[in-house]
């Protein structure tokens, strides 16, 4: 009976010694929140065949392995931009364009520090499936918060699209057509007819009456009040998109500057609105779009509008310029009064009874 | 390529030439660089988020309807994808049970001694909290509602800032304020805020 009771109190020591040696378990390590991901995915899928993908996912942190949890949920629009609206809760129904049955990838992955890796990505489209356009979201999450008052998680999102080729219903309906104030992200208060800076940005805004993702082309000419002309060609630079049932204001710079930037070690192209060197004046828009998907009818929208371009010096000076033609006509035209009809006499009041 | 007499490949040889291709114009090899977007948040981050101090939670003491209780994170983020990116703030109100603190809904001073859970990304006085976005890239900015000093908000879902086209990193400071009122039920209070960048399409 000693003996048990003294390999017990053994056991009992090393088990303590070893569980103060040991550091804290793996389990509850800290996870990483710095990812780099793919923000969008673009594939064209026909009936009855699937796609075999991966997406990249890098851990930047160089300390501390990232533990991310995927997640398919659908998305639709914010506003007049192309910002996307996550429906994060599990319980919602599906969009009429989800993904969310077709798309599969794992549940959870982990990545060691300062390294990138491929994960699978699955989309299989089942036979007999209608042509359109279909869109979810795939959403990483890290960095669980747990404590204190304020938990912070952080999650990114790659927004995946797929094209079904066929016969699609397409709509597009020209609504607003002007200069733009690119600050107001897409919102149709962004449009001013009157300007008195001058303006870098054309937008035009389309509705997407039809079952399918739509990036129009096409050109826009401004013509001045002299008849002088200037051509954008470079309609949608972004690749932006018309989701279905959006009403999507696209932006165009009347003058494009082309920029290099880098970023992980990569040089990629990307624009920005040059000084548009307009004049004061009243400019008329007229935009000729295109757009349609493979194996469809290419449409036509066209719309004419117009704004002035009025800066505050050109108002100040034109203000001054009309007051000085004004007296200066006033003086001139005294002066020709007087020398021919004399000078004006201020009756008497005896002499305005009579 | 040759001729022969016979229909089948076969027999004596009738003719051997070549036929020859010009290129006319210089081929042009073009690599793409896949967009990507990068994107960290935690109490303190690097400017590149190559590193964090993987700190995710804050507590932010007690309760007072006398005091302002305050927290802040940062979060940096960047994408070379020419439609820019978009970062939103999602999370249920502050809450110990079914006592719950709200959150204004429009950009609203921090009034001591009410219920008021907000946040914003610019640098306060009113209490002294916060720090205006760092970076180069002035195209990553905070939206319009979360960029006025001394003023806080908090709807789920809000984008809480935005590229409208390619912006390398930019890193951003997220001040948290805390209100209650006297009569605020006992308890510990706690929501979890989610931040989520994602590009725009």
């Amino acid at each position: 009976m000693k003996h048990v009771k003294s390999l017990v109190l053994a056991a009992f020591a090393v088990l303590l010694s070893v569980s103060y040696i040991l550091p804290a378990t793996s389990a509850s390590a800290v996870s990483s929140s710095a990812l780099s991901i793919a923000p969008k995915k673009n594939y064209v899928i026909e009936p009855g065949k699937s796609v075999q993908d991966t997406l990249t996912i890098s851990n930047l942190d160089q300390a501390a392995p990232l533990n991310l949890s995927l997640r398919v949920i659908d998305f639709s629009f914010t506003g007049n931009g192309g910002t996307p609206k996550l429906l994060m809760d599990a319980s919602t129904p599906q969009t009429t364009w989800s993904l969310r049955s077709y798309l599969k990838v794992p549940q959870t992955v982990t990545i060691e520090p300062g390294k990138t890796q491929q994960v699978d990505l699955n989309i299989a489209i089942p036979k007999g499936h209608g042509a359109g356009s279909y869109y979810s979201a795939i959403v990483y999450s890290s960095g669980s918060g747990q404590g204190g008052n304020i938990g912070l998680n952080a999650s990114g999102v790659t927004l995946v699209f797929v094209n079904i080729p066929g016969k699609v219903k397409e709509n597009l309906e020209f609504t607003h057509l002007g200069a733009y104030d690119r600050s107001a992200q897409g919102d149709l208060d962004g449009y001013h007819y009157f300007n008195t800076q001058a303006p870098d940005t054309i937008a035009y805004t389309l509705k997407n009456n039809g079952n399918v993702v739509e990036a129009p082309a096409g050109n826009i000419t401004l013509r001045d009040i002299f008849g002088r002309t200037t051509t954008i060609n470079e309609l949608n630079p972004s690749d932006s998109l018309a989701l279905i049932g959006q009403e999507r204001t696209f932006m165009t710079c009347i003058k494009l500057k082309p920029e290099d930037v880098k970023l992980g070690g990569t040089t990629t192209k990307s624009t920005t609105c040059d000084t548009s060197g307009l004049w004061p004046g009243y400019y008329s828009v007229s935009a000729d779009l295109f757009y349609g998907q493979n194996g469809n009818l290419t449409q036509e929208v066209t719309k004419v509008g117009g704004f002035w371009y009025l800066p505050w010096w050109f108002i100040a000076v034109s203000i001054v310029v009309l007051c000085s033609a004004g007296f200066y006509g006033y003086r001139t035209y005294n002066k020709l009064r007087n020398k021919f009809y004399g000078p004006r006499v201020a009756k008497t009041k005896s002499a305005r009874r009579k | 390529m040759k001729s022969l007499s016979s229909i089948d490949g076969t027999g004596p040889l009738i003719d051997f030439g070549s036929v020859r291709g010009q290129v006319e114009t210089g081929i042009m090899i073009q690599a793409q660089v896949p967009p990507m977007l990068v994107f960290c948040a935690a109490q303190q981050v690097d400017d590149n988020c190559t590193g964090t101090d993987e700190t995710y939670y804050r507590d932010m003491g007690t309760l007072s309807p006398t005091d302002t209780l305050t927290a802040q994170s940062q979060m940096a983020v960047g994408t070379n994808a020419s439609q820019g990116f978009v970062v939103t703030a999602n999370g249920p109100p502050m809450a110990a049970g079914t006592s719950i603190i709200n959150s204004p809904r429009l950009p609203t001073e921090s009034q001591p001694g009410t219920n008021q859970f907000g946040i914003n990304l610019v640098e306060n006085t009113v209490p002294a909290i916060g720090g205006n976005p760092e970076g180069t890239w002035a195209n990553a900015i905070p939206a319009a509602d979360y960029s006025i000093p001394n003023k806080y908000k908090f709807v789920s879902g809000d984008v809480v800032a935005y590229s409208p086209n390619v912006s390398l990193m930019r890193k951003f400071t997220v001040s948290y304020i805390l209100n209650s009122s006297k009569d605020l039920r006992a308890g510990v209070y706690t929501t979890t805020v989610t931040l989520i960048a994602s590009g725009r399409f």
